[in-house]
């Protein structure tokens, strides 16, 4: 099992740890793992595509959660703006929406990690991070379906926190 | 009197021209440009900035929602980046948070939000969306959640 998934799988056992009463320890690094597991999945994605395995993990130290963060609202924008002009039905759309789901819930889990690391303030509960892991879930089959697609690979390339390949700025 | 009523005057001049400005901001970028970060331009959102007509769109969109959601409140702030944001705190039914729902019913609902508000494109606020069941709030009795 990859890493990421075994990351998700971890958030969801933290999550449902405690049948009854959730501690908020529990629910709080379910939290913060949910939003890793999702942080290494890209950046594993956009790391295979270098070609010396052996500095693959040195590359993915380049990521920064802020460019990623950056680049994901960006991207969440762009898409809002896209769907809003009713893209007929296709390939296209299909791809659009997988990749809205990716980056909106990128930015959604950066934001409860932070929360749930540094805020104790914060009471947790079952409902809210259940929707976060299960939000997170649903990015990785989004990002498994459209992985190969040209533009999906451009949005790897623009965590970095540079241009996006093929856009003008 | 006459002193606070110019400035209010000059307050009101001094908003106005910031939305201008902030709305130029957006055509010229399509989206906002939150890494504003010279000293040239005081950047204030619009929903900041025009918080009772942010409150009256937020009231139309909360109605069109449906029974799965019990009530919305939010927050205006700063995420952990600094980036200006709403943080909606958004109540379930007990039906809605079943685990064979949640997940249809949190995406649902944000989009809506977000296609009906257009948070970041009309007001210059990234929103954020936490949720809670109906049950558990009757358990915790958060102030923030009532």
């Amino acid at each position: 099992m990859a890493f990421a998934d075994e990351l998700l799988e971890q958030a969801q056992h933290l999550a449902n740890r405690e049948r009854k009463e959730p501690r908020q320890a529990s629910l709080r690094r379910a939290v913060s793992t949910a939003y890793y597991a999702l942080f290494h999945l890209l950046i594993s994605e956009a790391t295979l595509n270098w070609k010396r395995v052996e500095y693959r993990d040195v590359l993915a130290r380049v990521f920064e959660h802020g460019k990623m963060k950056s680049a994901c609202s960006k991207k969440v924008g762009e898409l809002n703006a896209y769907f809003k002009g009713n893209p007929q039905a296709g390939p296209e759309l299909t791809v659009a929406q997988h990749l809205y789901k990716v980056s909106k819930a990128f930015t959604q889990a950066q934001e409860k990690r932070h929360a749930a690391d540094y805020d104790n303030s914060r009471v947790w509960t079952r409902t809210a991070v259940m929707a976060e892991i299960e939000s997170v879930e649903n990015a990785f089959e989004s990002w498994r379906a459209i992985r190969n697609e040209s533009v999906a690979q451009a949005f790897l390339v623009s965590l970095f926190g540079g241009k996006e390949p093929g856009k003008e700025q | 009197m006459d002193t606070d009523s110019h400035r209010s005057r000059t307050v009101l001049s001094l908003c106005n021209y910031l939305h201008l400005r902030f709305r130029v901001l957006f055509r010229c970028n399509g989206t906002a440009d939150h890494n504003l970060s010279d000293n040239r331009v005081v950047y204030i959102p619009r929903g900041i900035a025009q918080r009772s007509a942010l409150d009256a769109a937020i009231h139309d969109i909360v109605g069109t929602l449906g029974p799965d959601v019990i009530h919305v409140r939010y927050t205006l702030g700063q995420d952990w980046t600094g980036d200006d944001a709403i943080f909606f705190r958004i109540l379930l039914s007990d039906r809605a948070s079943k685990r064979d729902r949640l997940l249809r019913v949190t995406q649902r609902v944000s989009d809506q939000i977000v296609r009906a508000l257009e948070p970041v494109e009309q007001w210059g606020l990234l929103p954020y969306f936490d949720y809670r069941s109906q049950s558990e709030q009757a358990a915790l009795k958060e102030e923030a959640w009532a």
